[in-house]
Formats: structure tokens, sequence, C-alpha cells
């Protein structure tokens, strides 16, 4: 039971983000900003940018190419390089990949393609907090298709979100990550009494020490997110509404906190 | 105007120097880092991204500033500009961030061995096992690589004994690891709690050398280092009545869980009786305390204790004579592990007694035995780099046996009123042995292990040397191919039919192959093992050497979320030499087949079938009785051919039906268990008169039927 509550927490976390696709310039809480060379790779500058568009032009057009196509180009962009920044951003686009056909209805796929960015993760030597953070998160998106094999994965899951964390305190993705696996255990299996603790340092970080294009800069927005749900959940509307605030202002244009006004409306 | 010309042509020399400085940043396996910051510390919006050959660029106005690069995973670098030569390019290496106390704990969970084993275990594995009942030792029943044949929970791994096998509770030895085991082949079950279990990696040959006095297989088995919840449970069944408490305690991560259990057999034999005749009656009491506790920040500590109080009363016959037999034990024990943990090394000490009283009287055989078992290991792991970790250790590990038995004056003498000897014995073994293992990641495809183990004799102890070594070698994402060899040492535990610790030694090598994915998980293995020493099988035979070949394969295959569909397959053959002849072996399987396929859905039901069949042992027959005059009973005369005979094919299927309930934060398991559901006559041994003139068989369990449930109260 306590893993079926996971699976179903875990598939609300589906970030429909807005900030996700916001360009780093409007981000107030990045660290400083500096120059950026103009010979570095194009098609990974702001490539985290370039999923999330990926992703809802197919939401919008109802096909996958762009997504597709987007993977090839950063496969061959990895049998050439080699770098495994690569791969992370491609696990990245399946975990968008298999949100798209998961809307779809085509849960079998939508499977198939979490499970590859799980894998690809899974197999990364020398995982560092970004990596750890992102194994996790797909990991704990792939619950939902796991049936009983679901026993087996959640305590894996806990293990790499805790080792995002502590290979790097300060990484908001590594605590909201984290948090998020808390968020979704229920109170009988231990879950929910770090959440809070997590979440709220999430918030305080900058999505990024310093601004790079290249480099995860997620994780704020959800974090946002969860922290209202959690306090709306446990009846804190002060709180709720104090992080909605502020929620708001960083990102106006997230829909998934701007979503979470009816409920807080006359509390 | 000349002068705003003159100051024109003069700004360029009151402009700061523009000069670019060219760089490239490589990690420590020297390949080119992408995505690094570059920048300066005071004119911080002046900054690089290196590329996909991790270059960089940039302009520098002011050389008294610092360069910094940075990325995660690696320590930030910090350069004085002063100090750089702006005509070269600039090579700089980052270097991995080290790793800190809570990495290097959740890295040290794992055994520096974990790669080697062939399959690892968790608590819930052993609940959806259809074959495991519940029990962890018995869930390695259910894997090709075991050859336990006599349904005991006792594991025989690949073809060799299991008194030549070790079962390692959180770094400790814990011998005859079963309940109820004595002549009869009890020992259904194990005496381990599935609760208290974190993790079990079971290592089937080549066993790792961080652990000793073992040339077979090994189980590992850990216990639980954080409790998920606090939970009340009471189980009861046919036979058993069992309470267990699991509770956090005030301190950070310490928790105890009490549990204890009393069987009784009333009303499984009265549902039964048709079918275990022989079995008259059994009771058994346990007990188990598990307690963790973090003692500061760098260190914990885990205590496992144990007790058991168990009797039991069966018909038994042995060799010509068939009549009752008692037999009760009082055992506990108790294994407490200290962990340091340190920047980059964890240190371990693990101490474990264990003492047992036995008591055992059938026909003229009266046994009276004490034992008792000091354990004591110290290990050091160093994490030198995640590619390359070593361990080190020494242990110390006393047996002392107390026998008072009297015996049979003539072997094949057993009968109430036989006459019998009286014979009291104190034997005693103590192994110091000191370790190295080093286990080295080479690249993303291949890792090896080395692992050295050697023994410091005391007095006329002899002096050996076991070594191995292992490569693990990732051909394909998901595919895995493990090549094992080394020799191996043991002493084996005094019996009825052996009266001394003798070293048993082994030569062995193993080659596995696994493919796992999501729903699959194939296997395969072959194997070769040249066992060596006094080799005592039971009464009558003894021999020098064993010779095992085999192979395995296995295939499991889930079928959407709830379907699983498993089967197995070993082919063993043994041969054995007896004062350099050479006979054919007790464990000659063209095939051992196990299947299994079980339906899991939460909240519906849960449903298992599991079969298992082999071809029946072999057994050397006895031609005819002779008497003998002086004490009136008859001798044995076997045939000339050693394990000519076989006995009938073994065929068995068990049903497993269980259903969960939740009721917010309560729940209930009733499960209903049918063994050898088609009720087959699977022989075990012949079972002969008094003359040997006529034999019948003895049967393994026939078809018996157990139901139960437990209510799971959490908080």
């Amino acid at each position: 039971m306590r893993h079926l509550l996971i699976i179903f927490c875990f598939l609300l976390t589906v970030p429909t983000s807005s900030c996700i696709g916001e360009n780093f310039a409007a981000q107030s809480t990045n660290g400083p900003a500096y120059q950026v060379a103009d010979y570095s790779e194009p098609l990974l500058k702001g490539v985290q940018q370039k999923v999330f568009q990926a992703f809802v032009a197919g939401s919008i057009s109802g096909d996958a190419d762009e997504m597709k196509s987007l993977d090839t180009e950063l496969e061959k962009l990895y049998e050439e390089s080699g770098q495994k920044l690569i791969t992370y951003w491609r696990a990245y686009l399946k975990f968008y990949s298999s949100i798209y056909y998961l809307k779809m209805g085509d849960e079998k796929q939508s499977e198939k393609e979490i499970d590859m960015g799980v894998k690809w993760m899974k197999n990364m030597k020398d995982k560092n907090s970004e990596d750890y953070a992102l194994l996790a998160m797909l990991q704990g998106f792939s619950l939902q298709f796991k049936g009983m094999k679901v026993m087996f994965m959640s305590s894996n899951i806990k293990d790499n979100a805790k080792m995002a964390v502590e290979l790097d305190p300060s990484n908001p993705r590594a605590n909201y990550v984290y948090a998020s696996n808390d968020f979704h255990t229920p109170a009988m299996y231990g879950g929910g009494k770090q959440a809070e603790e997590y979440l709220l340092k999430a918030i305080s970080l900058p999505a990024q020490k310093i601004e790079n294009e290249y480099l995860p800069s997620w994780g704020r927005e959800e974090a946002y997110e969860m922290l209202i749900k959690l306090y709306i959940k446990e009846e804190k509307w002060e709180k709720a509404k104090e992080h909605f605030s502020a929620g708001t202002e960083e990102f106006p244009e997230s829909y998934t906190i701007n979503q979470l006004a009816s409920k807080l409306i006359g509390k | 105007m000349r002068y705003l010309l003159f100051l024109f042509i003069l700004m360029p020399q009151f402009l700061p120097a523009q000069t670019i400085l060219n760089g490239r940043i490589w990690d420590d396996d020297k390949k080119p880092v992408f995505g690094a910051n570059v920048y300066l510390l005071q004119d911080s919006e002046k900054g690089a991204i290196t590329d996909l050959e991790g270059k960089f660029s940039l302009e520098i106005e002011d050389k008294d500033d610092s360069l910094i690069v940075s990325y995660i995973g690696f320590a930030e670098q910090r350069i004085s500009l002063s100090t750089l030569d702006f005509g070269e390019i600039l090579e700089l290496r980052l270097k991995k961030n080290s790793y800190s106390l809570e990495t290097v704990q959740i890295m040290a969970r794992d055994p520096i061995t974990d790669q080697f084993s062939t399959v690892m275990i968790k608590k819930m594995d052993i609940y959806l096992n259809p074959v495991a009942q519940g029990d962890p030792l018995k869930a390695i029943t259910a894997l090709p690589a075991s050859t336990t044949i006599d349904e005991t929970a006792n594991p025989s791994l690949r073809g060799s004994s299991a008194d030549r096998s070790r079962v390692v509770l959180n770094g400790v030895p814990i011998y005859n690891p079963v309940r109820s085991s004595q002549l009869n082949n009890q020992g259904f079950f194990s005496i381990f709690n599935p609760e208290i279990m974190d993790r079990q990696y079971i290592y089937a040959s080549n066993p790792p050398l961080t652990y000793g006095n073992t040339s077979a297989g090994l189980v590992e088995i850990q216990t639980l280092k954080e409790l998920p919840n606090n939970q009340i449970q009471l189980s009861t069944g046919l036979s058993n009545l069992g309470l267990m408490l699991s509770q956090k305690l005030k301190a950070e991560d310490s928790f105890f869980q009490l549990y204890g259990n009393y069987q009784f057999s009333e009303a499984y034999i009265g549902l039964n009786r048709a079918n275990i005749p022989r079995l008259q009656s059994f009771e058994t009491r346990d007990a188990g305390l598990h307690f963790s506790t973090k003692l500061g920040e760098k260190m914990s500590f885990s205590s496992m204790n144990y007790f058991i109080d168990e009797g039991a009363a069966y018909l038994t016959h042995m060799p010509s004579y068939e009549g009752s037999s008692v037999s009760g034990q009082k055992r506990g024990f108790s294994v407490n592990s200290l962990s340091y943990m340190g920047r980059k090394t964890v240190l371990s000490l693990n101490q474990g007694i264990d003492a047992a009283s036995s008591q055992f009287s059938f026909a003229n055989l009266r046994s009276n035995r004490d034992i008792r078992r000091f354990f004591l290991g110290l290990n050091q792991k160093w994490i030198l780099s995640e590619d390359l970790n070593i361990q080190y250790g020494a242990s110390f590990d006393r047996q002392g046996v107390e026998s008072r038995d009297s015996i049979p004056e003539f072997y094949y003498a057993s009968a109430p009123d036989a006459p019998s000897i009286f014979s009291a014995e104190n034997l005693d073994n103590s192994n110091l042995e000191a370790y190295a293992f080093a286990k080295w990641e080479i690249n993303d495809q291949l890792n090896g292990s080395l692992g050295l183990r050697k023994n410091v004799p005391f007095e006329d102890q002899p002096d050996y040397l076991s070594y191995q070594m292992s490569v693990k070698y990732q051909f394909k994402p998901a595919h895995h191919l493990l090549l094992s060899g080394g020799k191996y040492h043991n002493y084996a535990s005094p019996s009825f039919f052996r009266r001394n610790f003798d070293l048993q030694s082994s030569y062995q090598l193993a080659l596995d192959y696994q493919w796992i994915t999501e729903n699959t998980q194939l296997s395969a293995a072959v194997y070769y093992k040249d066992e060596r020493g006094n080799l005592a099988q039971d009464f009558f035979f003894s021999w020098d050497k064993t010779l095992s070949t085999g192979v395995e394969f296995s295939l499991t295959q889930n079928i959407g979320d709830y379907l699983s569909i498993n089967f197995s397959n070993t082919y063993l053959q043994q041969r054995v030499i007896w004062q350099e002849d050479e006979y054919e072996g007790p464990l000659n399987f063209p095939f051992i087949f196990k299947s299994s396929i079980s339906y899991n859905q939460p909240g519906l039901v849960s449903i298992a079938l599991s079969g298992f069949f082999r071809p029946g042992t072999t057994y050397t027959g006895i031609l005819e009785g002779r008497f003998e005059p002086s004490n009136g009973f008859y001798e044995p005369i076997f045939e000339e051919s050693l394990y000519g005979r076989s006995l009938n094919n073994y065929s068995r299927l068990d049903l497993n039906i269980s259903r969960y309930f939740r009721f917010g934060n309560k729940a209930l398991i009733v499960f209903l268990n049918v063994g050898n559901l088609l009720n087959q006559q699977n022989q075990r041994s012949p079972l002969y008169n008094f003359d040997y003139s006529s034999f019948s068989y003895e049967y393994f369990q026939l078809r018996s039927i157990y139901a139960g449930l437990v209510w799971q109260l959490n908080s």
C-alpha cells in the first residue's frame, strides 16, 4: 500500500513547470552571471529550456518528433564527445518523453522511455550530486509502472536522493528530490518528517551557484509547489499563503503554483 | 580639437591592457571537462564555460586577479593570474571532491565483495518468493545454485555439503543455522526472522575471503540499519503463536525489535496426521532481540540476540531398527557489531558468542552435547577512490564441543537393549586468520578483485593459505560475466560420524553470466570444484576427494505488473575418490528442475505455485545381513557398486495463497500453504527390516496443509 501511495504521489509531481522553460535571465535566484564564450556547443546552450520546448511542442502537436529529433542530435554529439553531461540531458529528455507518452495514454511507451533514462543514469560512472538527484527523480517517476516491484525499488530511490544531498548540500534539486521522496512516503512508514526542512532549504538556495546554461537549474519551482501543498495538507494556511506569494512572485507564470490559489481562497 | 586628437591617440595607453587566457580543463581520468565555470574572483561578471574539449578562452584585464574554476563534483580551484604564462595554454586538472562522512557510510553499507556475489536478496524478495515461506535461508533453495535435496533450510550450494558453506550474520558466522537439526534431517526452517533482515548476499561458490572457514559458498546476512516504522505484529497459525514489536527510540536512528514465538504440534499434526506419520510431536519457544543505535556521528552499534528452546519426538529408523527418538536443544547466541566511519575508512569490530546444549535419544543411543563458540573479527575498509577499495582484517574463531554419548557398541546394532559404550569427549578448535581483499574498477566495463587469507596455526594445526581472484566484465549494458577462481579452507564440524575438526579444502573455478532488465532476469553458470579432506558422509562412508562439475540456467520473466514466471535447471555431475579409486558420487543429476508462477496483486490476492523435479538420489544397496552371534544382530553387507541404486524421481508442487487487507493503520494478512499438493511419495531412504532381507521406504514430506494469519498494527 505504501508503494502504491508513493506511485500516486510521484504522479502528482509531474512538473508542468513554467520555470523550466524560462531563461536564466528571468531567474532572480541564480548566482552571479558572466559572459559565456561564443564558441561553446550551440546544441547544449540552454538545453534544459530546449527539452521543455520540445515537450510543449509535442503536447500541442500530438507527436514526439521534436523530442526524438533533439534526442538524435544529443546522441550524435555524445558519440562524438563522450561527455557524460550529454547523457544527463538525454535522461532528462526521457523524463519528459515519458510524461508526454503518459499524457497521450501510451503507458507502455511511457514506461520504456523512463526506464531508458533510469538505465542511463544508473550506468553512469562517477555520478555527482546532480546525477544522483536526476536518477532519484526518474526512479520515483518510474514507480507508477512497476506494480509489485515498487517494493524493491523505493529504498534505492531514498539512497540516491540521500547521496545527492550529501554530495552537495547546497544543490536545490537534490534537496527537492529528497523532500519529494519523504513527502510521498506515508507517515506510518517513516515519511513526511523531513519534507518541510528540505523544501525550505531547496527554496533558500540559488538555482545555480553561477549561471551556466549548460547545467541544470530546475528544482526551485517544484520545491515551492510541493511546500505549498505540504502546508495545505497540514492546514497551515498562513505558511501556505506566505510561500504562495513568494512562489508566484518568483515564478509568476507557474501553472502548478498558480493552480493552488483556489485551495487558499478564504483560508 | 588638436588636444582631443592627442588624447585619443594616447588613450589606449591609459586603458587596461587586455590579454587572452586560453586553457583546457581535465578531470582525474584525463577526460576533458565540459561545462565547467571559469571566472575571475574580483570581476565575477567575466567568465567562460568550457566547451566539449574542455577548452575555454577568457579576456583578462587585471593580472592581479585570481582565476576560479569550478564544476559539480570537483573541488574548486583558485589560481593567481600573476603566476601564469599567458603565452601558454593553461592545462588544469580538477580533482574530485573527497567523500563526506555520510557518503562513506552509504558506500560502506555494501560489502566490498558485493559485486562478486551471485545474488542479493532483500526482505521483500523473501516474502514474495513462493518457495521461501517467509524464511531467509529457504529463499535460497529456489536458486539454481542451491543443491539442497533434503528439504532442509540449511543451504547446500553447488553440490557441496551444507557444513562446508557458511552463513554469516553481521560479520559473525552462525553455525548450524536451522531449527531441530538432528540425525533425522529435520531443520525445515532456519533460525532467522526476515523482519530483522536488511539484505542477504549469496556467494554460490568462491566465497569471499573477507570471511574464513568456508570452502564452498557463503550467505552474508545484514540486519536492518533503519527501522521504517513502529509496528506491533501478532501472528498465529496451526502451530504457531508469535509477537513482534518494532520500536524506534528517542535517540536518532536507534530502534529495537523484540519478538517471540511459541510453536506447538497438536493442531498441525491433528490436521495432517495421515501424511506425517513419523512426526509425533514438537514444541519450540524462541525469542530474539535486535537493537541498533548510533553512538555519535561516526559510530554505530548493533546487537542481535537469539534464544531457542526446542524439542521433538519422531519415529526414526536406523539402520534396521525403528522406534521413537526424542531430541531437544537449548541454544542462545549474541552477535554484536561496532562500526566506526572515518572520512574514507570504515572500521568494524564483530563479536559473537553461541552456546547450545542438545540431547538426542534413540534405541541404545544417548547423546548429550554442549557446544560453545566465540568469534571476534576486526576489519578495516579503505575507500581509496571510487575505483579502488581495499579491506583487511583478522578473525579469531574458537569452537568447543563437549560430548557425553552412549553409542552403539556395534554400529549396526541399534535397539533399546543392544549393547552400548559410553564416550566422553572434549574437542576444541581455534582458528586465527588474517586477510586482505582489494577491489579495482578498472574501467566502466571491467572490475577485478584479489583476496588472500592466511591462518596462524596453533600447535599441530596445518599451515595454509587461501587465495582467490575474480573478474567481472560488463560487455553490454545489463549483461555481466563473472569469472572467479581460488583455493579455500574450512574446518568441518564434529558430528556423530566425525570426531574431529578436520581441515578441508577446495579448488574452485566458476563462470557466471547474468542479464538483468526490469522484467527479465536470466542467469547461467558453469563451475568445477575439487573438494579435499576427510569427507565423512554418514556412518558408513567417507572419502578423500569430491570432484563436481555443474551447469546452471535460470530465467525469470515478469509479465505485466503482477505475474511472474521462473524456471531453472541444474546439471550436476559428481565423482568421489577414495583411496585413489574413483566412484560415482552421491549427487549426480542430469537435471534439477525448479519452476514457479506467482501472481501478486496487493489488495486482491497473492497466489504462487512452485514445483521441484529431479531424479532420485543414489545410495549403496545392502546385499544381505550377516548374523553376528556374539551380539545377536545382523551386520549389513553392502553391494560392491558404490551408489549403484537409485530412489524414485522426486517431484513436488507447493501452493501458497495469501490475501492482504488494510484497515487504516492496521493490516491483516491471511495465508494458506499446501506443501506437496499432489501428495507425491518421494523416497528419502530405504528402511530395512531387522535382517536386511526386505525393505520399504521412508518418504519426504507428503501433502501437508498450513494456514495462519498475521495482524500488523503500525504507528
